[in-house]
């Protein structure tokens, strides 16, 4: 990773991957603020006028086979972080317009005591532009994230929400092993799709690779890609 | 290089719609259409003016409190990390639009951001995507 892609360079790279791969269209949302929630409304109904779900199962037969069988292009709709949120605001919304949420969770932040997720939020990269919660639990509970594991999708999004390629092999490892821990100690199962802060995709970073390998993970999320790296675990 | 800028766009177009083995061993199908300061099209008015309206539309967004549109690129590693075969794909009419786009406003960003670093594709998809879903899925090919 020392060199350092010019812009020409990545959007060559980019260009390639576009003209020769399929693509598929996310929306991604983070702190969805209450205040806004008509907004969303309104947003989330014209895409379900053009934007069918996508479930782990479909994606994962997209990846396979780059073929869509809906009638209607598949939208990800994207909820980052694990803010409470997500769960109160934006949840009622998906479901409403029929999308499948892909909540993806920083465990770290779920993990946190009410007291101290407002500072774990400040001191990770977790936006709080918004804090609409006076008592000051803004992350998802793990009971609500069970819920949500019925019908949605959780994913990982790494514990502290660090940029991996800065960490050492012990820190990174607590970053993508770790969390599939959390999630099979609470949800009961490991989770199939990793994202971390600002990437890297599988393939630019061994070290990470390595590691995403031995968590299990079969998607891998970054700024430009989905990558199935895995054929499903039974 | 105008000229080998149509190229370009011509071969991906008659490539993207036919078959193409998929697989992270792939090498890529299309010619090498390389972006670079050197070979950027003087001007494109309407062109730059509709993507630096469009940056400055978007620019003011709180990402972290807003939906934001983007398109993700599909790729299936298995294949090449085990002995399954290959699958074919038929590419679609969206890679043929996104590709010419994509390359055109690359350009028209170059231009109007002589000194654009890799970080600034993210921005750059985010207005495709944005002109994309307020199409209703539908990419102009500009």
């Amino acid at each position: 990773m020392s060199h350092t892609a010019s812009f020409a360079e990545r959007a060559t790279e980019i260009e390639q991957l576009i003209a020769t791969r399929p693509l598929i269209r996310a929306v991604n949302f983070h702190n969805a603020s209450r205040a806004k929630a008509e907004q969303y409304d309104r947003q989330l109904a014209r895409y379900s006028q053009f934007f069918s779900s996508v479930n782990q199962n479909e994606l994962d037969e997209y990846l396979t086979t780059g073929q869509w069988h809906k009638p209607k292009p598949g939208l990800i709709v994207s909820i980052y972080e694990g803010y409470r949120n997500g769960y109160d605001v934006l949840l009622p919304l998906v479901e409403k317009h029929g999308f499948i949420g892909w909540f993806f969770v920083i465990t770290g932040f779920v993990n946190g005591a009410t007291k101290d997720q407002l500072p774990f939020a400040l001191g990770h990269d977790i936006d709080m532009l918004t804090r609409e919660y006076p008592e000051g639990r803004y992350a998802l509970t793990w009971d609500e994230l069970r819920k949500l594991d019925r019908k949605h999708v959780i994913a990982c999004h790494t514990r502290s929400h660090t940029q991996l390629s800065l960490l050492q092999p012990a820190s990174m490892e607590e970053e993508i092993v770790g969390p599939q821990t959390d999630f099979r100690t609470q949800l009961g199962h490991p989770v199939r799709a990793f994202a971390s802060l600002t990437g890297p995709a599988y393939g630019e970073y061994a070290p990470t690779d390595r590691l995403v390998e031995s968590a299990g993970y079969d998607f891998v999320f970054s700024n430009f890609r989905i990558q199935r790296i895995h054929a499903k675990h039974s | 290089m105008l000229m080998n800028r149509r190229a370009v766009l011509v071969s991906i177009g008659l490539t993207a719609f036919s078959e193409v083995a998929w697989s992270a061993s792939d090498q890529i199908a299309v010619p090498q259409s390389k972006l670079s300061n050197d070979n950027v099209p003087s001007s494109e008015p309407i062109l730059d003016g509709r993507l630096r309206e469009d940056l400055a539309r978007l620019a003011p967004r709180a990402y972290s409190e807003e939906g934001i549109p983007v398109f993700l690129v599909c790729e299936n590693l298995v294949p090449a990390k085990t002995s399954q075969p290959t699958a074919k794909v038929t590419l679609t009419a969206l890679n043929t639009a996104l590709t010419s786009a994509f390359h055109r406003n690359a350009e028209a960003f170059q231009r109007i951001h002589p000194d654009a670093q890799a970080k600034d594709v993210a921005p750059l998809i985010e207005v495709l995507a944005d002109r994309d879903f307020a199409n209703g899925g539908t990419t102009e090919k500009k």
